[in-house]
């Protein structure tokens, strides 16, 4: 007889035998044969963690998540994960679980019915809704992100609404949307096995998307060669891999990839032919307040004035700007120049998080358009989310303040009629005006009612604000000075945010409710529930149903559409109604597969159509747009906007960016010149302070460091400074030291020659630890388009934690 | 105990035969049959901070290029607060 031992590891050899020989064959991995038995039951989701999107095999046995498997048939990660990946399970099982409502009397969390719990959130909105705010995430499932879209936007005429997306991709949608006049990526992964060239730009992809980096290094091993190019300001593992590691000054990226582009017009780079057919130049408004959309569309310029708005970028000068040697800027533009080059540009939060993250976006693209390196596979500029629904949820679903449903704005009458439609809502009931975005949110949310602060209710799903925030101290600190402010935080374990909660609602997670995520590469993802919450835990999108009908019970018009019938109105298959809104009752129907159905109806108008929900489920995700076709059958689109695979491009055309803001078929080249930082380093405060992630932790650490495996590998932050710097400074290295800026200091030990190596001048504290809150220390001054603030920049100091307690 | 199926891209130039004879060696790790450039290694840690361990381990074995994990088993791992 087989011991559980043996069946543990035949399993595991089985599953790494499996993905070894498809990667031998260069075919896609079969799905193992993994020895079934054990009582373990299979079923597929996405990795709860990051934007990458992997695919798992959830093993569940006695209603428990017992193993985790790579997935072999998911085109994304083909059997692979990460360190995170693979403990995700864990994630579920920490001690500290949240299990029954809580609310605060006198100071203290009490614990009290889920009854009491709604009709204090329904009574808070009843008795000012315009004050009521929620605060959402790129981690809220598709269906979770829409139904609280609609309930706030068509049910309350309330457009306060706003995903933690806000803090990590607004950059990268404001440079899609001025660029190509759509959001997200042409491109796709496929990109990554088909590239000559990679270029990371502030991107450590291999700590931060490490499936997706392994899929590089399995072609080196295969013996194709492809070239790795680091552009950043602090060496990293991946820097270790590549075979360029470009170091620039803070905030210098403007003036290099300007360089690039004045080296690609002066020096015969350009492809002329493609600019001509495709692109249009734009620059900055001159009145940038002159209409809502003006800072997206900018100012036409001509080739003529775009080329000597560039003539300063000289290769000498930009080296002077940006520390980046003259052969090497021009060695990237003699990379971009070679046509028969395919040249892959991925981003994170390096160009995202920065001050100014649009411009940078709109650069990188620029490039890539001036050059002709699009439109190919292999030949892309592709950002890459964090977050596992930062696209599907955040961007697509439309929970930002400004948007509505599908790439729909809320400035724009038609576009409010039209949702109002769908929606079944009576004329004007969706407000004119635009919401609050994040920063102006927890802004007006700390700051007492006299002084202007309007928000007074603020509901906090599935994230942690109170340790993502930039500039804590003056953005959600003070809310706990604030009485009359309330609270409420959905959560699945205690945060720095719950601490300042009036009243926690315990959440279920992950594989415990039924979910559809969108990650970055178009493609959108969809699991069953596997598993129940533990104690009263319940899921984000029940609360938000429950409160609506409570609002509704008590007469608020809104939750009823124009017919008089609530929004949230669910039929089974006979179709009865459900009333989903109690809990007993609220996985009689697919909720999720109903709210979906709904959705669906938004996502045609700018071309960004999704299949029926049960496609996803036969699926590994599918990558919109999903076109059926003339068999029945649903075609998904990897390469937007190039005739060869996109069906909406007009045949003959080749390349058509149909969503052109031009409405000319054409993509924008902007020129942005490069600027100064908001805050640089000065005598009193010499250094550069960066804040990022590490590879075992994931966003602020409230699941991954539950899990034992990834808590003993990186138990708590530190600071990483340059041996001379530190050695200069008489810092031992693991000594606590002190790091000091204009809005607070913070303990913690310093590191160097350790896992990353800032430059001289330059230090970098990773913000997944909330017993450290790097972001009391962080500026977050914000983008003046994408309104995404600076994590990476800002002037700090650092001393002796003896000689300043 | 933690039971993990990993993948070992190898070098070009890997020592293979040593390296599998030092993960045969080893109590924790039991090597596949290589295919191609991908060798299969089933890895046991007792404990959190030996799963860790062993993994930078074999990461810096020479021939070693990436390590991705395919496959994990955790039913008897403990379960953690912080
Ligand atoms: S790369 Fe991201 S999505 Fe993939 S396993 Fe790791 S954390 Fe999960």
């Amino acid at each position: 007889m087989i011991t559980r031992r043996e069946f543990n590891r035949l399993a595991a050899l089985t599953a790494a035998t499996a993905v070894a020989n498809a990667r031998a064959q260069q075919a896609p991995a079969p799905a193992a044969n993994v020895p079934v038995g054990d009582g373990i039951t299979w079923d597929k989701a996405p990795c709860r963690f990051c934007g990458t999107g992997c695919h798992v095999r959830v093993g569940v046995k006695n209603g428990r998540v017992v193993a985790i498997e790579g997935d072999q048939l998911a085109d994304v990660n083909k059997g692979l994960l990460c360190v995170k990946g693979y403990h995700v399970g864990l994630a579920l099982y920490g001690k500290d679980r949240l299990t029954q409502p809580l609310l605060r009397r006198n100071g203290v969390l009490e614990p009290i019915s889920w009854e009491e719990a709604i009709e204090t959130i329904a009574q808070r909105i009843m008795a000012a809704p315009e004050k009521f705010a929620i605060y959402g995430s790129g981690q809220w499932t598709i269906p979770e992100g829409y139904a609280a879209n609609k309930f706030i936007k068509g049910g309350l005429s309330n457009n306060h609404i706003d995903p933690n997306a806000r803090l990590c991709m607004a950059s990268a949608v404001t440079g899609y949307l001025s660029v190509f006049g759509v959001d997200e990526p042409a491109g796709c992964y496929d990109d990554l096995d088909k590239c000559d060239v990679l270029i990371m730009w502030g991107n450590n992809m291999a700590e931060m998307h490490p499936v997706l980096f392994s899929r590089v290094i399995d072609r080196r091993t295969k013996g194709e060669k492809v070239t790795l190019i680091d552009v950043g300001t602090r060496r990293t593992r991946t820097s270790e891999f590549c075979d360029h590691y470009i170091e620039f000054k803070p905030h210098s990226d403007l003036a290099i990839m300007n360089g690039i582009a004045h080296l690609l017009i002066e020096k015969g780079g350009m492809n002329a032919e493609f600019v001509a057919r495709f692109c249009n130049f734009r620059k900055a408004p001159k009145d940038p307040a002159a209409t809502p959309t003006a800072p997206l569309m900018g100012d036409a310029m001509t080739f003529d004035e775009y080329r000597a708005a560039l003539s300063p970028y000289t290769p000498e000068q930009v080296e002077k700007l940006s520390g980046v040697p003259a052969s090497t800027i021009k060695m990237l533009a003699d990379l971009f120049a070679n046509k028969d080059l395919r040249i892959t540009s991925t981003w994170c939060m390096g160009f995202n998080q920065h001050s100014r993250g649009t411009n940078a976006n709109r650069l990188c693209h620029g490039i890539h358009l001036l050059s002709g390196h699009f439109g190919r596979p292999g030949d892309a500029p592709t950002s890459l989310t964090g977050q596992p629904s930062a696209s599907g949820t955040a961007r697509e679903v439309g929970t930002l303040c400004h948007f509505l449903p599908g790439g729909r704005m809320i400035l724009n009458a038609e576009h409010r009629k039209e949702s109002e439609r769908l929606w079944n809502l009576p004329e004007g009931r969706i407000h004119p005006k635009i919401g609050h975005h994040t920063m102006l949110m927890w802004e007006k949310f700390c700051t007492s009612a006299d002084k202007g602060g309007d928000i007074q209710t603020l509901w906090v799903q599935v994230t942690n604000p109170g340790q993502s925030l930039p500039n804590l101290n003056k953005v959600f600190k003070p809310k706990a000075a604030l009485p009359d402010k309330f609270l409420i935080v959905s959560e699945v374990y205690r945060t720095a945010t719950t601490e300042l909660a009036d009243l926690v609602l315990p959440s279920s997670m992950w594989v415990e409710k039924n979910g559809m995520y969108g990650n970055s590469e178009r493609r959108t993802q969809q699991w069953f529930r596997m598993v129940k919450p533990p104690g009263e835990a319940r899921d984000d999108c029940w609360q938000m149903l429950a409160v609506a009908r409570r609002l509704h019970d008590l007469g608020h018009l809104g939750m009823k559409d124009k017919d008089g019938k609530f929004l949230f109105t669910f039929k089974n298959d006979k179709g009865e109604e459900v009333p989903v809104w109690e809990w007993p009752r609220y996985y009689e129907i697919n909720v999720d597969k109903s709210l979906f159905e709904e959705y669906r109806a938004f996502t045609r108008y700018k071309h960004k159509d999704l299949a029926p929900y049960n496609e996803y489920v036969k699926a590994r995700g599918l990558r919109w747009p999903v076109v059926q076709q003339s068999d029945g059958t649903w075609r998904e689109t990897k390469f937007r906007f190039s005739e060869f695979d996109d069906p909406y491009v007009k045949k003959g055309a080749k390349i058509q960016f149909y969503h052109s803001t031009t409405k000319d078929d054409k993509a924008q080249i902007w020129f942005a010149p490069a600027e100064k930082a908001a805050e640089e380093p000065d005598v009193e405060f010499p250094f550069w302070l960066c804040t990022g992630r590490v590879l075992e932790h994931w966003h602020t650490g409230t699941m991954t460091r539950r899990i034992p495996q990834l808590h003993a590998a990186m138990p708590h932050a530190y600071v990483e400074m340059h041996p001379e710097d530190a050695r200069g400074k008489g810092f031992a290295n693991g000594e606590t030291i002190v790091v000091k800026t204009r809005r607070g200091d913070l303990k913690l030990p310093v590191w160097y020659d350790g896992r990353g190596h800032p430059p001289r001048g330059t230090i970098f504290i990773p913000f997944f630890d909330e017993r450290m809150l790097c972001n009391e220390l962080t500026l977050g001054d914000i983008d003046p388009i994408s309104k995404e603030p600076d994590y990476k920049k800002c002037a700090a100091t650092v001393m002796r934690a003896a000689v300043n307690p | 105990m933690l039971t993990a199926g990993l993948l070992l891209s190898l070098n070009q130039n890997a020592p293979i035969a040593e390296l599998t004879f030092r993960l045969a060696e080893h109590p924790a790790f039991s090597p596949g049959s290589k295919q191609g450039m991908w060798l299969p290694v089933v890895m046991e840690a007792s404990d959190d901070a030996e799963s860790r361990e062993l993994h930078d381990w074999i990461a810096a074995q020479p021939g070693v290029a990436f390590v991705d994990v395919v496959h994990v088993n955790f039913d008897e791992t403990p379960t953690a607060s912080t």
